[in-house]
């Protein structure tokens, strides 16, 4: 008797191990969807294909390759993003206003940000006022000219269009977030990048709600938004859990001339009851390895992933895991950007032969929510040969802020490459952007 | 197929406790485990499906959380999963086949399984991603706790206040690490459950805490 006991026992026992292992959920990617989907009509070469504004500010981006698709293998997958895909308009693209040539070349720093704005609750211009010394003049045309360059990766942004699909209330459609509005009221990112006269990808995901009587539709995704053009520029449907989420990807001119590649990312908070069993709670480590694998399909490039990773704590899997891949990633400070919980983060990639440098003591949170419901971060990226004028060690402990000074001093041709300045001459405002005005812990 | 260490690790850390129970539970001479033998090989049967069913559900919900700490989580929940099964299956053939108060879990995951479709259903009316299958996975879910519902109540509570007091006295536990305690709690509360039940025999005894009859 004990004999069959065992054996009921090995064999149940085995079943069960071999029912579980059969239940691993791909994160396979592929890219360039052609399949007449919902996805193919950003690739063809029609008017739909445009941009929905800004489209005169184009960086040589011909039609049928401004973006780059990128998504999972799972006919699952595929058949729900497509479902979502359909509720929302095409992405929007949009050139800095002052666009120059040389810009590539004066960069020595650049400040990566990530930040999730909850839709319309965080006050962006105000941000941008505050942490990025950039005033946006609601009424005047755009004369850009920030203290320094930045690149400010976005989560929960949003797209107000009567010409969006119609939308009933449904399992394709999320319940609609309606934050407080900030002082001056919510402010589309489109009507951000404009005022402030910032390069912008916008790549909406999901609509923000079903369509209402007396709303105007809006959807909402993941941006970048820049002082610098943005190219290659690239949209990654991750793999699908609970939402439809698109990683928007970028590159822009770097320090020490080098380009990197920027990224901003949101990761799903949960999955279905059923998916979050039959993956052992994988949900985020999907996604991210779906990111992964759809950016290690692109060419070798210094890589900055800024996101709302939606983790419920620092040492996930999903985040253990992307610290393999990102080796370079500043280390968490352990202060918690949503309530007690930690979801915003920031990674790095170096590349072989690189001369960026990320300067892991710059990697902080923004103390102000600015009327989200997350903290934003920041780090700074520096290049290798910016410190021989008086950089981060010299100035405050904090990597270049004081890149774009008035151009008149910057056409110095380097004179000063070789000095040293132990203070902060070189950093004094010589317009009233005053730098030294920039908050650091 | 190459095992890492960490994995071997894992195994290794489940499979003390999966041989310690199996033994007890199969090859302990005599009778040093308080059984009647007055079950049927259909209750052996009956109680080693229900038991494989809760351990192993009781397990991968437990797991969640610590396995959502490492770098492989799926493969740690598989590994959970199958202990925790190979627990509830022993110690439920060992109740079925002693007839040692298996009705009642069978009645306890009825009326779990019921109460936990409800709760699927709800969250499916809130959840739009919701489907019909997260409604079966709750009554899953609600039968494995309802089979061994004393001791996952009991695991529960401890679990949710060590969980508490972890994160009040260490914050980087965090509310995440909180969650995972009281799911830990959850499990080993259920499968304790299962093993006291499966250890004491006699239906009338049944329930916490152990009482061992050993003939001397």
């Amino acid at each position: 008797m004990r004999t069959t006991r065992l054996i009921w026992a090995v064999g149940v026992a085995t079943g069960i191990a071999t029912l579980v292992s059969g239940c691993t959920l791909s994160h396979a990617m592929q890219q360039d969807f052609d399949d007449g989907s919902c996805l193919a009509r950003y690739l063809a070469p029609t008017s739909a294909n445009q941009p929905e504004a800004g489209a005169a500010n184009l960086p040589e981006a011909g039609a049928g390759n401004l973006l780059t698709w990128s998504g999972p293998t799972e006919t699952r997958d595929i058949d729900k993003i497509e479902a979502w895909c359909r509720t929302v308009e095409p992405p929007i693209l949009r050139a800095p206003a002052r666009l120059r040539p040389e810009d590539g070349d004066r960069i020595d720093s650049l400040a990566v940000v990530t930040w999730n704005t909850n839709v319309g609750g965080g006050d962006l211009l105000t941000f941008l006022a505050e942490e990025m010394k950039v005033t946006c003049d609601p009424t005047e045309p755009v004369n850009l000219t920030p203290p320094f360059h930045f690149v400010v990766l976005l989560q929960e942004v949003y797209r107000a269009s009567a010409r969006l699909p119609e939308a009933v209330s449904g399992p394709n459609i999320p319940v609609r977030i309606e934050p407080d509005p900030p002082p001056g009221g919510r402010r589309e990112i489109l009507d951000v990048a404009e005022r402030c006269g910032l390069a912008l990808l916008y790549v909406p995901s999901a609509r923000n709600g079903p369509d209402e009587p007396g709303q105007v539709p809006e959807d909402k995704g993941n941006a970048i938004l820049s002082t610098l053009p943005l190219a290659d520029l690239a949209a990654i449907e991750l793999p699908f859990e609970a939402g439809r989420k698109v990683a928007v990807v970028a590159t822009i001119p770097g320090p020490s001339g080098e380009r990197i590649r920027v990224v901003s990312v949101h990761l799903d908070v949960a999955s279905t009851l059923s998916r979050t069993l039959i993956s052992g709670n994988a949900t985020r480590l999907r996604q991210a390895m779906g990111l992964v694998v759809a950016l290690e399909s692109m060419n070798s490039l210094a890589t900055v992933v800024g996101g709302d990773f939606n983790t419920w704590s620092a040492n996930e899997s999903a985040l253990k895991n992307l610290a393999v891949h990102f080796p370079d990633s500043p280390p968490w400070d352990g202060r918690p950007t949503r309530g007690p919980f930690p979801p915003d983060h920031i990674l790095y990639r170096t590349v072989q032969g690189s001369r960026i440098d990320l300067v892991e003591e710059s990697y902080r949170r923004f103390e102000e929510t600015y009327g989200s419901d997350h903290a934003g971060r920041i780090v700074w990226l520096r290049g290798q040969d910016a410190g021989s004028l008086g950089h981060a060690d010299e100035v405050r402990q904090r990597p270049g802020v004081h890149l774009l000074h008035d151009p008149a001093t910057m056409d110095l041709d380097r004179l000063f490459a070789d000095v040293e300045f132990p203070g902060d001459h070189l950093v004094q405002p010589t317009r009233d952007h005053a730098r030294h005005d920039l908050v650091f812990p | 197929m190459k095992l890492d260490p960490v994995e071997a690790l894992s195994v290794v850390r489940f499979s003390i406790p999966l041989a310690i129970v199996t033994g007890l539970m199969i090859w302990t001479p005599g009778r040093a485990l308080a059984q009647n033998d007055e079950g049927s090989t259909g209750g052996a049967i009956g109680g080693a499906a229900l038991g494989a069913t809760s351990g192993s559900v009781l397990a991968l919900l437990g797991g969640l959380g610590g396995c959502n700490r490492t770098l492989r989580p799926t493969r740690c929940s598989r590994i959970t999963t199958a202990v925790g099964g190979a627990i509830g299956l022993t110690a439920g053939a060992v109740i079925g086949w002693n007839d040692s108060g298996l009705d009642d879990r069978l009645k306890g995951a009825g009326v779990g399984a019921v109460v936990g479709a409800g709760v699927g259903w709800g969250l499916k009316k809130f959840i739009r991603q919701y489907e019909w299958s997260d409604v079966a996975t709750a009554s899953v879910l609600g039968s494995a706790v309802g089979a061994s519902a004393k001791g996952s109540a009991l695991g529960f509570a401890v679990g949710s206040a060590t969980g508490f007091l972890l994160w009040q006295l260490h914050p980087t536990v965090g509310p995440g690490g909180a969650v995972a305690w009281a799911l830990a709690g959850v499990a080993v509360g259920g499968l304790g459950d299962w093993v006291v039940g499966a250890a004491q025999g006699d239906p009338e005894t049944s329930g916490m805490p152990v009482s061992f009859s050993v003939r001397w």
